[in-house]
Formats: C-alpha cells, sequence, structure tokens
C-alpha cells in the first residue's frame, strides 16, 4: 500500500490537533491542540458565563482586576475514521480516483497509527459495504491496508444514506475523513451534517478525476452513467463543457461553502496528483502538519 | 441567372457519400460518474440549431467546398446589366448565292458570330430567321453554344425574304424590346436597324417562267415553253434541258443576251406530269436555274344524270373529261345532275339542279353576268344572250348570283352541309340558250365547280401559302411531304390542309385523300434571281456595339477562391480534432 519513501515521508507528519477532541482513556502521545483539564498550562483567556468558577485564575485578577481562566493542554488520542467511496463512479481516471483515495487513506491511516491514535476504515456505496472498528497497533494498520487494498468501485452512489448510517453506528468525538467525488444528485450534504451531529468532525476529500474536472470533448461524445447502465445516452459536444464546469464549481463551491460555515477542512484533490502533492493539499487544509 | 456548364451540377451527386460517411462516423463514446451535471447542458447543446451547427463544423466546411466547387465548375453567369438585342438573319433564296467562300449565308452566319463576339455575355440575344414568314427561332444568352448551333443550323429557302415583318417581330415579340436590331441581308438597307450587308454582284441566270400544256387536237402531245433571263451585264451561252418525269426530253443551246431573256418552246411527244426545266451551266445560284410544270392526269368527272334533257346530256357529253352515268352505278359520282328536285339528291356530290318546264311559258329575256370572277363564269359571254326565266322559290341568303334575267337571279352557286350546289333557273330546252356557244361552257364551268376541280394549285412559288382541298374527307391523317422526303409542316381543319412552310424548290406530295396527289414549288425569281445589286464592293462593316458592356459577374473566380478558402478551414478543422484526439 505504501513505499518505504514514503512511509518514511510520512514519519514526519502527525495529524493536526485541531481536528477532534482527545479521548482521554488512551495514552496517545500527541499533544493536541484543544484545550480542556490537564497538568501542562497553555494560556489564558477571559471569563465567559458558563466557564468553570474553579479555572479562574485569581492571582491574575487580583492584579490586573480581570476575571482570566487557565487554558491547560490536553494529552489523549485522536479517533480517525476512514470512510472510503467504493461506488462505480469512483473508476473514472488514470490512475482511477479509488486507487488515490485508497493511498491518501493509507497515508492517514499510518500517520496515525505511528501517534498510537485510534483508526477505524469503512466502504461504502450506497450503503456501508465493509467496516473495522476503532484499533490501535500494527495489527490495526495491517487490518485497515487489507480492507483499503480489497476495496474495488462497484455500486451505485449513496453517500448521504452511507453516511448516515455509518454516524448512527459510531459515536465521537472523531475525525471522519470522508474520501469521495461527493458525486450524488440533489444531495443537501445530510450525510455530513448527521455525522457533525454525532460529534464527529468530517473532513471532506473530494476526489476527481482529471477527465472530470477538465473534459475533453472535442467533439460529439455520447456520455453513458457508470453506475446506472440502464440510464440514456447523452450527446454532447465542446458547447456543453462550459455548463458542465458551471455545474461541477457550483457542486464544488456547495461542498466547500458548507465546510467553511463548519470550520470544516476541505480538500479538493485530483486522482492524477503526486502523493507529496496530495500530503501538501492535507497539510494545506490543516489536516496534517509536521511533527513538532 | 444562367450556368454557362448546367451538366457541372451532376456533381452535387457527391454529396450523398459525405453525408452518408459524416453518419456513419464512429461517435466517441465515454464512460462518466457524474452523468447528472452533464444531464441538463447535453439537452440544451442537443436541441440548439447553432450548437447542432457548431459541433458539425467538419461537415459544414466539406459541404460548402463542395457546393463551391461544383458552383464554379458550373460557371455561373449573373445577368447583371443585361440587355436585349434582336439579330435578323436573311434566309432568301439570294443568300443561297456562291461567293469565294462558300455562300452569302455561310458569311451572314460568320458575321453573326463576329457580332455575338463582340457582345457581353450576358446579353439577351433573340434570334429571327427571315423568311417569307418571319420565324422567331429563340432566345438566348449570347454566351449560349445553343445559340451558335441554332444560328449555324439555319438554312436558305427558294423563296423570298420579308425583312420588314421580321423587323416588326423581332421588336414585337413578347418579353423586354431589342435595344438593337441586327439584320444581316444582302438586301437593301433599312433604317432604325443596323443593317450588316452580305454579298457582292454576282452573275446570275435563271429559268424565270416554264408552261405545259397539252395541245387540243392531238391527244396526249404536248408543248413546254421554257423562259430564261440573264441578270447580268455580259450575254451568256448556255443550254436549257428538258426533262419530264425524269426522262430527257432534249437539250437546247441558248444564247443569253445580256440583262435580257429569251423563250423556247419545245413539243414533246407524250406530255404528262411533272416537268423540269434546267439551265446548264451553274452560276452563282443554283436554286433559280431549274423550274418545274406539272400536268396533271385529267381524271374523269363522273356525272350521274337523272331526268335532265337532251341539250344537258348533249352539253355534258361534249366535254370528254366527263363520264356520264344515266342509272347510278357502284361508283361514287362526282356531280348529280337532278331534274325539278325538290331536295338534294343523296350522295356527297355536287348537285346541278335544272328546273322542270316553266308554267306557264315567259318570254327570253336578256342575260347578264352577276359574278364575273366565279369559276362557273370563267371565259362565260353572255352579251347579247337571252334565256327563259323560271321563277323559284326564294334565293338562300348565302347563294352566289352568277347571272340574272331581266335582274332576276338565273344561275345561282351555294353549299348546303359542304355540298356545292348549282341552280339553273331558267329553260334549259330554250333552243336559243340551250344550242348557243354559252351553254356547253356554262354546263362544263358547272360541272368543275362542282367537282372541285382544278381547286388545288398545282405550281406555288416558294415562301407561298399552301391551301389544298380534299374532294372528300380524308381516309388517313394528312401529310405533306416536300422535295427529299422530308416532312413539312401542315395543319389540318376538315378536310383543307394548310402549310406557310414551302420554303424549299420541288415537287411535294399531299397524302391523305384517296390517292395521293402532288403539286411543285418554283424558286421566287422575280425577288431573288438579280443579283447584280446586292451587296457592295466591298461587305459593310460589322457595327461595333457601342454600348460599354455593363458586363457579367465573373463569378467563376471568386467561387474558387471561396472553394479553396473552405478546403483550407476544413483542413484546419480536421487538425484540430486530430490535435485534440
Amino acid at each position: 500500500m505504501l513505499s518505504a519513501d514514503e512511509a518514511r515521508l510520512l514519519d514526519r507528519l502527525i495529524l493536526s490537533a485541531s481536528s477532534g477532541s482527545p479521548s482521554a482513556a488512551a495514552s496517545g502521545l500527541r499533544r493536541t491542540a484543544s484545550r480542556g483539564v490537564g497538568v501542562e498550562f497553555q494560556d489564558y483567556r477571559h471569563y465567559e458565563p458558563g466557564d468553570d468558577p474553579r479555572l479562574i485564575d485569581w492571582t491574575v485578577e487580583a492584579r490586573l482586576r480581570q476575571l482570566v481562566i487557565r487554558v491547560s493542554r490536553a494529552e489523549g488520542h485522536l479517533r480517525l475514521y476512514l470512510l472510503l467511496d467504493a461506488s462505480r463512479s469512483m473508476a473514472i481516471g488514470a490512475p482511477d480516483k479509488l486507487c488515490c483515495a485508497r493511498k491518501l487513506a493509507a497515508a492517514l491511516c499510518y500517520i496515525a497509527i505511528a501517534r498510537r491514535d485510534a483508526v477505524a476504515v469503512a466502504t461504502f456505496d450506497e450503503t456501508i459495504r465493509q467496516h473495522l472498528p476503532l484499533g490501535g497497533g500494527r495489527v490495526q494498520l495491517s487490518r485497515v491496508f487489507e480492507i483499503l487494498g480489497a476495496a474495488e468501485p462497484r455500486g451505485r452512489s449513496a453517500i448521504d444514506r452511507a453516511l448516515m448510517t455509518y454516524g448512527a453506528a459510531v459515536r465521537g468525538p472523531g475525525v471522519a475523513v470522508v474520501f469521495s467525488d461527493f458525486f450524488q444528485e440533489a444531495s443537501d450534504l445530510q450525510g455530513l451534517r448527521y455525522l457533525l451531529h454525532r460529534g464527529i468532525t468530517p473532513v471532506v476529500m473530494q476526489v476527481l478525476a482529471p477527465e472530470e474536472l477538465d473534459p475533453d470533448i472535442a467533439e460529439e461524445t455520447a456520455l453513458t452513467d457508470i453506475e446506472d447502465s440502464g440510464a440514456p445516452t447523452l450527446i454532447v459536444d465542446p458547447t456543453a463543457v462550459r455548463g458542465y464546469y458551471e455545474r461541477l464549481s457550483q457542486l464544488s463551491q456547495k461542498l466547500s461553502d458548507f465546510c467553511a460555515a463548519n470550520r470544516l477542512p476541505y480538500v479538493p484533490i485530483s486522482s492524477s496528483d503526486s502523493f507529496e502533492r496530495l500530503l501538501h493539499a492535507c497539510e494545506q487544509a490543516s489536516l496534517i502538519s509536521a511533527y513538532a | 441567372m444562367g450556368l454557362a456548364n448546367p451538366s457541372a451540377l451532376w456533381l452535387l451527386l457527391l454529396l450523398i457519400p459525405v453525408i452518408l460517411a459524416w453518419k456513419q462516423r464512429p461517435k466517441t463514446t465515454r464512460a462518466v460518474g457524474n452523468a447528472f451535471l452533464w444531464r441538463r447542458v447535453a439537452s440544451r447543446s442537443a436541441t440548439s440549431f447553432v450548437a447542432r451547427l457548431r459541433r458539425n463544423w467538419l461537415l459544414v466546411a466539406q459541404v460548402a467546398f463542395l457546393l463551391a466547387s461544383v458552383a464554379a465548375l458550373a460557371r455561373p453567369v449573373l445577368p447583371f446589366g443585361t440587355r436585349t438585342v434582336a439579330l435578323i438573319l436573311d434566309l432568301s433564296a439570294s443568300m443561297g448565292a456562291r461567293e469565294k467562300s462558300g455562300t452569302r449565308l455561310d458569311a451572314a452566319v460568320a458575321a453573326v458570330i463576329s457580332t455575338l463576339d463582340s457582345l457581353p455575355r450576358t446579353t439577351r440575344v433573340r434570334l429571327i430567321a427571315a423568311r417569307s414568314v418571319p420565324d422567331q427561332v429563340g432566345e438566348y444568352f449570347a454566351w449560349d453554344p445553343a445559340l451558335r448551333r441554332a444560328i449555324r443550323d439555319q438554312e436558305t429557302t427558294a423563296g423570298p425574304a420579308d425583312i420588314s415583318a421580321a423587323i416588326e417581330a423581332a421588336r414585337g415579340a413578347a418579353g423586354v424590346a431589342p435595344s438593337d436590331v441586327y439584320v444581316f441581308s444582302d438586301g437593301q438597307p433599312e433604317p432604325s436597324v443596323r443593317w450588316v450587308r452580305i454579298g457582292k454582284p454576282a452573275a446570275n441566270t435563271a429559268i424565270t417562267n416554264i408552261a405545259a400544256r397539252r395541245l387540243p387536237l392531238s391527244p396526249g402531245a404536248g408543248q413546254v415553253l421554257v423562259e430564261a433571263w440573264n441578270y447580268w451585264t455580259e450575254p451568256l451561252d448556255a443550254q436549257i434541258e428538258v426533262v419530264q418525269n425524269g426522262s430527257l426530253v432534249g437539250r437546247y443551246p441558248v444564247r443569253l443576251p445580256s440583262r435580257g431573256g429569251i423563250t423556247v418552246v419545245v413539243d414533246v411527244p407524250a406530255v404528262d406530269g411533272v416537268i423540269r426545266a434546267r439551265l446548264v451551266p451553274d452560276d452563282a445560284l443554283a436554286v433559280d436555274n431549274s423550274r418545274l410544270a406539272m400536268l396533271r392526269s385529267i381524271r374523269p368527272v363522273r356525272v350521274l344524270l337523272t331526268g335532265g334533257t337532251f341539250f344537258i346530256e348533249k352539253a355534258l357529253g361534249a366535254n370528254r373529261t366527263v363520264l356520264v352515268d344515266r342509272v347510278r352505278g357502284q361508283a361514287r359520282y362526282d356531280v348529280l345532275v337532278c331534274e325539278n328536285c325538290s331536295e338534294l339528291p343523296a350522295g356527297e356530290g355536287g348537285v346541278l339542279l335544272i328546273p322542270g318546264a316553266p308554267q306557264p311559258r315567259v318570254e327570253a329575256a336578256e342575260m347578264t353576268l352577276s359574278a364575273p370572277n366565279h369559276p362557273i363564269a370563267a371565259a362565260l359571254d353572255l352579251s347579247g344572250m337571252r334565256a327563259v326565266p323560271i321563277s323559284q322559290n326564294a334565293q338562300r341568303h348565302d347563294s352566289i348570283v352568277i347571272a340574272r334575267i331581266s335582274g332576276r337571279p338565273a344561275i345561282l352557286a351555294y353549299e348546303v352541309d359542304g355540298r356545292r350546289v348549282v341552280e339553273l333557273r331558267l329553260d334549259v330546252t330554250d333552243p336559243s340558250f340551250a344550242i348557243s356557244t354559252v351553254f356547253p361552257i356554262l354546263i362544263a364551268n358547272a360541272t368543275d365547280w362542282l367537282a372541285r376541280r382544278g381547286e388545288n394549285s398545282r405550281e406555288l412559288v416558294a415562301g407561298e401559302p399552301l391551301q389544298w382541298v380534299f374532294g372528300e374527307k380524308p381516309t388517313q391523317q394528312p401529310d405533306l411531304v416536300g422535295p427529299v422526303g422530308r416532312r413539312v409542316s401542315s395543319f389540318t381543319s376538315g378536310s383543307r390542309l394548310t402549310s406557310s412552310s414551302l420554303h424549299g424548290a420541288g415537287v411535294y406530295v399531299v397524302r391523305g385523300g384517296a390517292a395521293e396527289e402532288t403539286f411543285v414549288v418554283n424558286p421566287a425569281t422575280a425577288s431573288e434571281s438579280d443579283l447584280s445589286a446586292s451587296g457592295s464592293a466591298a461587305q459593310t462593316a460589322i457595327p461595333q456595339t457601342s454600348v460599354t458592356p455593363r458586363g457579367e459577374r465573373q463569378v467563376v473566380l471568386p467561387l474558387l477562391l471561396l472553394a479553396l478558402g473552405l478546403l483550407s478551414v476544413e483542413w484546419w478543422l480536421r487538425c484540430s480534432v486530430a490535435r485534440r484526439t
């Protein structure tokens, strides 16, 4: 799944702590950026109604006549849920989108396992096809790689339904990285909303093939739906590409706006991107960072 | 607009394989995972005409290239600034006169072609053939090869040409009035037209007259009178050759005085049929060196005499061309003589009505001729003639009174349902009239008129119209055949055949009656044989067209450039498609 060079690259990375809140149950080596109950002082902030009065630093109050509370750095491990769209639409591209998603999912799994975070994985099309519960360690890594390697693109897409099904089965906190093209007609992103509702922070990894980002329609072309063989063939010509761009842009913008509104990472990637470029995209989205 | 090469339009059939190949081309098929994103834009692009046009640019370019190429090959001619001219070609007999290089007609044709070449190609040309009756050959563009073919197909006639009528016909024809009228003729120029005088003065002789007759006292024998004329200024030694029904009768040397003529009378032992007189040797104009005469075999008139008197019978019997029957036989009778008949007897022939004896008898009175030009009155001298009138019923309103007695109609002629009737309202038993010299002449004339004998002229001049009357209703579709067996156009109405196409000299045959009938057409020597005044020392120069040609649109070159441009576009489109794929 990952080459030695790729693994060396990943050894220097960690998942960003801004994603989700750690659980105090396990002894993950990661420091999280989340503030919570802990020993190590991190920062002060002004008292807000609803804060625990025991966190008020009276010393600062006596000196500055301001109510402030201490913020400590919490310690614990991250729950990472890797959700991989394995519908037939993920077979588009060379290399196909599923291959790219699989690679990136494996990389994130590797990073998480190396930092002793817990990882779960699930593949879905219309519903959850395969599921591996949270776990850690090398055994979990190999199991995740096995499931990722066995995923084949088949079935039709029903992302919202699949995410809602998965969200109902798990609870937060955690980070759910959804690898999909998000090609679902008339979707109002109910699946992502439900994950949020369940306390799981979704990370949107929109994987698109180069021919989907820039379709090369030079002449009259017949298009068939890869997921629905019974659908009527569409005849398009170069004049239709502009309209397609607009609709694709609207779809991606909708995802982007949703993620921005909910302060979620949105990572648009192309299936032809190199591994380094994929990691760079994740880094730019603050999903991963260099190990400090 | 016209096409100089319309046969190139057949190349449009090449569009079929081009379009078929386009339809059969393999379409690119692609599987997509986001068909819902394409669905709406695909329907828009499929139905929009502009979109359909855009996605088939290559086909459009190929079709446009093919259309432009075919149009260029078809050589369209836009009639921009078109004018109409009329060309009148004199086809009279004199245009057949030989000159150094061909005939006058050849020179005229060359002059016409030269005039055509000087005209703008889009000029509409109205071609008129000037014969005795002008004939509008057709209207063409000046560039049209069919016009040149039509000009070269014209032949001279043996008759005159009515140039004035041709000019009027050219100007009065339906369509645009010609801006110019060109006349190519060897005749005297007329004003208001562009006259191209053809031909030079030439020496010519002609047989101007021929007449044949049977000798009254020698059955079968006859004489042929031939008149020849020399139109040139120098005397000429020649021979007159007389041929009867293809057999030579004799050759008679003659010396034709300058600008004068001679007459030769030839005795022919058994004169009959077609007699030809020919002047040897031929000169500038050959058509007038020969002339035909015709002696028709006398077909007896069959007369059925019912009643009648001794005098009638004697008068009929004196005519050796009449066969009289007292009893009706199987033969068809040309004339029925009916005495005291209240109605016309059955049959198809003419009827000679003779009244019964007058009761009471009146005195004879003076006869006068009322219709001297009628055939019945031919050679009828009624001076001093007296006859006894017989009162009859009122005369028909359409009857012709040939003669009167004391002002009252005595001899009437009319037609009833196609049958000719002669009424004698006088006492034919009165010896004072019956044994006069007038009576047998009257009976003979009446018999000929009733039998319609001699009604059809047997000798005509080229260009004259023909009116041929069949004695009875034709048994087959009437037909007119000219010299050398060529059918001549004619029109038949009832028992009358007419034709205005007797242009050539020779023997003609009329078919349709009980038997074939022949007549001869001779050249119009009176107006055509004198070549001494035709043309001038030098042929009149062809008038140059003074109007600056507004010209035709030369669209061949732009079309070719367009085709090349479209080919480049098509090549560029094809390369673009290839680069993208």
